[in-house]
């Protein structure tokens, strides 16, 4: 009987595959609460072991950050394949995706712990109202791609799926700062602690000191200000199979914000207003005719030139207060027939004032969801959920003062000194239900497919239907291809649809007469319409992918991608439209331990995207980025980022501004010291003195110079 | 404010199609998993994976009296007992190397067997110190099979072994893998649970 223990063979001492080494060290990594919340089995491409995805993911997770001086969440982005992240001033930052956007409007949809973040009056991300501290972040998820049929509407070319960790998590205080050279300052601090068996709580603070840049012209781009959030959670454990969660946060941040009306003020170069300059340009030639500035005491007076035209600059600067809240409440459970459900139900609360262009909204929305899934037999597990969603919007319009004086109205005949630039004429609540179902079958233990489809019906977006399937094959233990179709549709922002937009006035230079020319010597507002005709961008995605580790150390990936957009909205003056638009590109992606001490990811992204069949050139065709962790010695860490960003266009319709390409080094040393203590010190953009990334598009407002800098962190874990 | 239905008018329309092809692939999977129903082991890889993951974390809060192991320079052994389908000797061999996970000193050696030896000098002569014993093995298992050695921790992979006196097993309860812990037992065999283990999600006590 001995032999049974000493001699007898193994009868499975097979090898484990490197996927399947891949992810049990991902197991080994979670805490015991992350363990124990993982299914056993799940949907695909959500929560199932992360190298069956059928599905371009990426993940960031809090040492990411830390490790790569990011001081916010959004700036590690740039390290993923696909992604095109640029800063415009102090505080904001622009994200697009797989070469869809082009404009300020991100095309994808994200979830901070379920809540959609996406704002729906202007289509965009308020990156830094979001930003929580990095101690409590669980990961961030980025799925390249539409995952409309879980998902629903806007997660168009992807999701990011931020969640934060239970309360149990983090117990005890933890601690992050952070100071730039260029004077920006970050602090965060956390306590967690318990209340009673199994119930656990955290409170938090976070505040960001943003400092001044210069704009691309020199001048200082008077964009200092303040990001300041506290938030808290309580977690409950109902039984061993349900949990009760409640968390909120409330942001306020100060800052002033520009409008350049350099370009927005025209004068006619012909008789028959077909060509025009800048009134400061016909200024500057002294051209007959041209109204004196002086006259005009509510325009701010000329500051520099604008870059890059050497425009003369006539510039307004206003206050951009925003103000956020929130709370969620989440009851989830485990049946005993293995339902695993949720109800999720937040409500929110946001406030700004675009004082720059006069635009003012209170919105008050209010979610309820339910969420459940279960496995079908042995081969199918079910997913299904309800939701509804309702929004409230209070928008008050001014006419900020540099616009203040008298300008003939087209729309009326007469001549008004209250022309608003931005008019909102649409409803002021909206409603949205929706409903999906989706099944994930495993064919056999090497291919699993995922098929299913999300119903929506709303005030903005209509009714539709988005269906999806993905599928995926491990071709052998080593290799799996994946392939997925999607249909997902994008509603249009509330200004795109419902806001009548004044983007310019023009001089009449000629003479007054009565009946042959009544608008002489007049001011003339020219404006375009907002188009509530403004239907969902529809867009049908095809991709596939191929999954390879060659070596328990490395792991590689392929994703192509061919996006066909019908009526996909581009904004800026004259007009709104809605145009065709495809994408196709790919991003391979490497993760290589080239040892126990030096570890490498990489990434290269090509992406080609034309509207109505011509080349779009304001989103960057190739980007790469080369990430390296060499651990020096048990507590010391090198890190060195290298990141190339391609040239681009940023598109306006007075001042197209050429962005070069460009690369980026990042070094920085971490210091362990102890379990708890983390020091960094980061050199940032080292290879360039300062270079443009970004800004609004068809705004014309002049980027600011990213310049290269240091940045000290420490952090206290829990 | 406009009412509109949640189903399309237009659901005859374009719209239907893709969702028909979806409706008709559900039905088709759900029929061909009933036919593929005997081929499948019932167990996932994944499933194994947690349960391996749980394993070697819980060795993270037992603590064992130093006179009950062995010398110092000998492993401990750590036995799967049972038909290893799904590959637990692997993938808890891979853990452990991972983890450069050690008890009191000693690294720990991963065997697979076919089934629990008959008597527990058998046990003492392997220099096992722990097992784990798989779900093919529930039914011949009785609590006198538990050997009367002290630093002895016997592992199930199951619910019908906490029934049977076992101190810890692992279980597969509503799409989750959890541990059971029976304090009694483990302490009858002078092993130690720590208790911050106790306090943590998903670990029911059994106090008998």
């Amino acid at each position: 009987m001995l032999g049974c223990f000493l001699l007898l063979p193994c009868a499975y001492s097979e090898e484990l595959s490197n996927f399947e080494k891949r992810e049990l060290s991902r197991l080994l990594e979670m805490d015991w609460t992350e363990l124990t919340n993982q299914p056993v089995s799940g949907v695909l491409g959500y929560d199932q072991e992360h190298w069956r995805n059928p599905a371009s993911v990426a993940i960031i997770r809090s040492d990411d950050v830390f490790d790569g001086g990011h001081l916010q969440l959004v700036d590690s982005f740039r390290g993923v394949g696909g992604m095109y992240v640029t800063r415009g001033n102090a505080y904001d930052d622009f994200v697009t995706m797989r070469n869809f956007s082009g404009s300020a409007t991100e095309k994808f949809l994200m979830l901070v712990d379920g809540r959609e973040v996406l704002q729906p009056m202007g289509g965009t991300i308020t990156w830094g109202s979001e930003e929580v501290p990095l101690a409590i972040l669980e990961q961030a998820e980025i799925i390249r791609g539409p995952g409309a049929s879980i998902w629903g509407t806007n997660a168009v070319s992807g999701v990011i799926n931020v969640t934060t960790k239970p309360a149990s998590a983090t117990q005890g205080n933890s601690l992050r700062l952070a100071l730039e050279s260029t004077g920006t300052f970050l602090g965060e601090v956390v306590h967690g602690g318990k209340i009673g068996e199994g119930e656990y709580y955290r409170i938090w603070v976070r505040n960001q000191e943003y400092a001044e840049s210069d704009l691309l012209s020199g001048i200082p781009a008077r964009d200092d200000g303040y990001g300041r959030k506290i938030g808290f959670r309580f977690d409950k454990e109902l039984g061993s199979d349900m949990e009760f969660t409640v968390a909120g946060a409330y942001s306020t941040r100060r800052f002033e914000h520009v409008l350049d009306l350099s370009s927005r003020l025209l004068f006619p170069t012909d008789a028959n207003f077909t060509t025009f300059v800048p009134v400061s340009v016909a200024n500057a030639l002294a051209l007959p005719g041209v109204p004196n500035g002086a006259t005009y005491s509510t325009w701010p007076n000329l500051s520099g030139t604008v870059q890059p035209s050497g425009v003369p600059r006539i510039v307004n600067y206003e206050e951009l207060p925003q103000d956020a809240g929130h709370v969620r409440a989440r009851l989830a459970g485990v049946t005993n027939n293995e339902l695993e459900w949720a109800v999720d139900t937040y409500a929110e609360k946001y406030k700004t004032n675009l004082g720059h262009v006069g635009h003012k909204w209170d919105r008050d929305e209010y979610n309820l969801e339910f969420r459940g899934n279960r496995p079908l037999g042995d081969r199918n597990h079910i997913a299904f959920g309800l939701g509804y969603r309702y929004m409230e919007f209070d928008v008050t319009e001014t006419t900020t003062s540099p616009w203040r004086f008298s300008t003939l109205n087209p729309q009326t005949g007469l001549p008004s000194s209250d022309i608003p630039i931005l008019q909102y004429n649409g409803p002021d609540s909206f409603e949205r239900f929706s409903a999906f179902f989706q099944n994930t079958y495993e064919v056999n233990e090497d291919f699993f497919i995922s098929f299913g489809s999300k119903f929506e019906d709303g005030d903005l977006s209509g009714t539709t239907v988005q269906p999806g399937i993905r599928a995926s094959y491990s071709v052998n233990p080593d290799n799996l291809l994946w392939a997925a179709y999607s249909r997902a549709h994008r509603q249009a922002s509330l200004v795109e649809r419902y806001t009548e937009v004044s983007y310019a006035r023009i001089w009449n230079p000629l003479a007054f007469h009565p009946t042959l020319n009544p608008t002489g010597q007049q001011w003339i507002n020219q404006s375009f319409e907002a188009d509530p005709s403004l239907d969902d961008e529809v867009m049908d995605a095809y991709e596939i992918g191929l999954r390879s580790s060659p070596s328990e150390n490395f792991l590689w990936e392929l994703s192509l991608f061919y996006y066909d957009t019908k009526d996909a909205v581009f904004s800026g003056p004259p007009v709104y439209e809605a145009l065709d638009y495809t994408s196709i590109g790919g991003e391979i992606s490497l993760n290589y331990s080239a040892s126990d001490l030096w570890k490498l990811r990489g990434n290269y992204s090509y992406s080609k995207g034309k509207r109505e069949g011509a080349r779009q050139t304001d989103f960057p065709e190739s980007m790469a980025s080369l990430l390296s962790s060499i651990q020096l010695s048990d507590d010391l860490n090198f890190v060195q980022n290298l990141y190339f960003t391609g040239e681009r266009i940023l598109p306006s319709a007075y001042n197209e501004l050429p962005i070069d390409d460009y690369l980026r080094l990042d070094l920085g040393m971490i210091w362990h010291a102890g379990q708890e203590w983390q020091f960094g010190f980061f050199g940032q953009d080292l290879l360039d003195p300062d270079h443009p990334e970004g800004m609004y598009t068809d705004l014309d407002v002049e980027p600011t110079r990213i310049k290269r800098r240091f940045l000290l962190t420490v952090s206290k874990n829990f | 404010m406009e009412t509109r239905l949640l189903v399309p008018i237009n659901f005859l329309g374009f719209a239907c199609r893709p969702i028909l092809l979806l409706i008709c692939l559900f039905f088709l999977s759900a029929n061909s998993g009933k036919h593929l129903l005997a081929s499948t082991h019932g167990e996932t890889a994944q499933v194994t994976n947690l349960k391996a993951t749980f394993f070697v974390n819980t060795l993270k809060y037992v603590r064992w009296d130093n006179r009950d192991l062995p010398s110092a320079e000998i492993p401990i052994r750590l036995l799967i007992v049972g038909d290893d389908h799904t590959n637990f000797k692997s993938r808890l061999e891979y853990l452990l190397n991972v983890s450069d996970l050690e008890i009191s000193g000693r690294s720990i050696k991963v065997e697979s067997l076919p089934k629990w030896p008959r008597k527990d000098a058998e046990v003492i002569s392997s220099g096992a110190f722990m097992a784990i014993l798989l779900d093919s093995e529930s039914k011949k298992w009785q609590p006198g099979m538990y050997p009367d050695i002290p630093g002895v921790l016997v592992v199930g992979e199951g619910e019908s072994y906490l029934r049977r006196g076992l101190a810890l097993c692992l279980i597969q309860d509503n799409n989750r893998v959890r541990l059971r812990v029976n304090l009694a037992r483990a302490k009858s065999r002078n092993i130690e649970i720590s208790s911050s283990l106790l306090v943590l999600n998903r670990v029911e006590v059994i106090k008998k």
